[in-house]
């Protein structure tokens, strides 16, 4: 399977392992792929914040690091034990996390080429 | 960190009106490549204070042209001045090798760095790690990947150096033969290393910080295994040296001083952030250069120095080679996952399993179980000191009896035995937890 696509798959079960620890079990998952990379969407409704929301979307925030995310991204979609975040931001170029009382939305881009 | 907007290496945007992404290009960090630019010309300029620079050079090649499987202590092979000559070129070279790649200087980079610096004081030298760098660069090019996705396999993947020396120095061969015939085993080595190093993070989950010395090990018995059947019998050898504390005390405590002024500089002389610190398991990949700031992790970092340090006087132990660069390399992993909750469990653990077990605490044996155990620190950082120091207690019997395998071509031996430790305790971990807690809920 193409790297691009094997990794869009990671991070998307990282993210869908987030919000079944939350137990966000209702949720509707979205990817875009396109040949400069993809975008993956992840909703759930709750009406519950995370307690760990902000950290998310802070770590989210950090910047994507081709040093680590080559190497580590098979820790990814694991039981991860909820210490993924950090991670994920290593891999991903940008990130939309929102959650407006009813639904809790992260949204992630990763740019790259599609082979 | 810089915001996405204000990069100008930014492309298009996205159909979900993201703000704009960054491109692939990463921008070295000049603060930490000074600061190792500092540690490479410090540990060279040291080498003059112990040796003339005649024996520095004949030490060098004796370095360089030596079997340099564990434990080779390179202050008694040569002399203290070739050692840190080389630790000092091998820094440097290291950070060379991270800029020319425009690899970010983050905390395991600053990992690999310093471990690199560390293990240059026992097995590793130029000559046994530019061919596995050769051979993690060739993978690259293959797979049609840059090179700085690799670099964390490339400094790491240099605990097979041995194997390159070995081949090359050690099996009666022609020398053109025996140089042939190791520089081949190190690209071959140095090639696997990344799709193999990546796979085997499942198999401890994470939990065992020197991944690549797992990989290693493997990696080292598959050549083993192979050189045993052609009737080549290689075994471990035990080369230490004493009698250099004083001197070694003063130097590591001075430099983990400054690291601590520089971090609290850095910092606005606070510890402000650093009980988050504190509060992370360390497990892969916690990168507390970008979590914490280089600041607290310079901190974090010093903390861990003289924690080692300390161990290793208090318990009696010598500052050799190898101790020293097990001191380097808990401080490079300050950056990485290790703090000092999270490791002093691992020590206790190791502490008191030499108190029962046949080896003396202040033994060289016995202090690299110690400081290199801490690459289980995640096992006590998410569970708890009890299971770290469950889980040093083990590794101390584990370690002591897997080097057999490699027959010390993998000198990240701890990282061997981490591996195996933290995958058969995790799983044993989370079933204790989930008994204690159905329990609970009952």
């Amino acid at each position: 399977m193409e790297k691009e696509k094997s990794k869009a798959l990671k991070i998307a079960a990282e993210i869908i392992r987030y919000f079944v620890s939350h137990q966000i079990v209702q949720m509707s998952v979205d990817f875009d792929f396109r040949d400069d990379g993809f975008w993956i969407a992840v909703s759930g409704a709750t009406r519950e914040k995370p307690q760990d929301l902000d950290q998310l979307a802070a770590a989210l925030q950090e910047g994507r690091q081709p040093e680590l995310d080559e190497y580590y991204d098979d820790l990814l979609g694991t039981d991860s034990k909820n210490q993924g975040y950090h991670l994920l931001g290593a891999m991903v170029d940008t990130s939309d996390v929102q959650f407006d009382g009813i639904t809790l939305t992260v949204r992630v881009g990763r740019s790259g080429k599609m082979r | 960190m810089q915001s996405p907007d204000d990069r100008e290496d930014v492309v298009a945007l996205s159909p979900f009106s993201f703000k704009k992404m960054r491109s692939d290009e990463t921008v070295p960090d000049h603060e930490s490549a000074v600061f190792f630019l500092c540690l490479g010309l410090l540990l060279t300029i040291l080498a003059f204070f112990f040796n003339e620079p005649g024996e520095i050079w004949s030490g060098s090649i004796v370095i360089l042209t030596s079997p340099a499987n564990l434990v080779t202590d390179y202050f008694a092979l040569a002399n203290i001045g070739a050692t840190l000559m080389n630790a000092g070129i091998m820094t440097l070279t290291s950070l060379v090798l991270v800029l020319i790649t425009r690899s970010k200087i983050n905390g395991a980079i600053v990992a690999g760095i310093f471990t690199v610096a560390g293990f240059s004081f026992f097995g590793k030298n130029l000559y046994n790690s530019i061919p596995i760098i050769l051979g993690v660069y060739l993978y690259a090019r293959v797979v049609r990947l840059p090179f700085n996705r690799f670099i964390l396999q490339a400094l790491f993947g240099t605990a097979l150096g041995p194997l390159v020396s070995e081949i090359s120095f050690n099996l009666n061969l022609p020398p053109a033969a025996g140089h042939l015939l190791g520089l081949a085993a190190g690209i071959v080595a140095g090639f696997v290393l990344p799709p193999l190093s990546a796979h085997f993070l499942r198999f401890h989950q994470g939990f065992n910080l020197y991944n690549i010395g797992f990989t290693a090990g493997i990696v080292g018995m598959f050549f083993l295994a192979v050189l045993r059947g052609f009737g080549i019998e290689i075994t471990t050898v035990n080369i230490v040296s004493s009698g250099n504390n004083r001197a070694f005390a003063v130097i590591l405590y001075a430099l983990f001083i400054a690291m601590l002024l520089l971090g609290l500089a850095r910092n606005r002389w606070r510890l402000t952030g650093y009980r988050q610190l504190l509060s992370q398991s360390g497990k892969l990949a916690t990168d507390f250069v970008t979590i914490s700031g280089p600041g607290l992790t310079l901190i974090n970092m010093a903390f861990l120095g003289i924690l080692a340090t300390g161990y290793v006087l208090a318990v009696g132990g010598d500052l050799n080679g190898p101790v020293i660069g097990g001191v380097f390399t808990v401080v490079g992993f300050g950056a990485f996952g290790k703090h000092v909750w999270n490791v002093w469990p691992i020590l206790a653990g190791v502490f008191l399993a030499n108190l029962f077990n046949v080896l003396e605490v202040n033994a060289t044996t016995a202090l690299l179980g110690a400081l290199f155990g801490t690459t289980l620190a995640p096992v006590a950082g998410f569970y708890g000191p009890v299971y770290g120091i469950v889980a040093g207690i083990l590794h101390m019997a584990m370690v002591s009896n897997i080097s057999y395998l490699h027959a010390g071509m993998n000198l990240y031996n701890n990282g061997f035995s981490g591996g195996f430790i933290a995958a058969a305790l995790v799983p044993l971990f989370d079933l204790i937890k989930q008994v204690i807690m159905d329990h609970r809920t009952r």
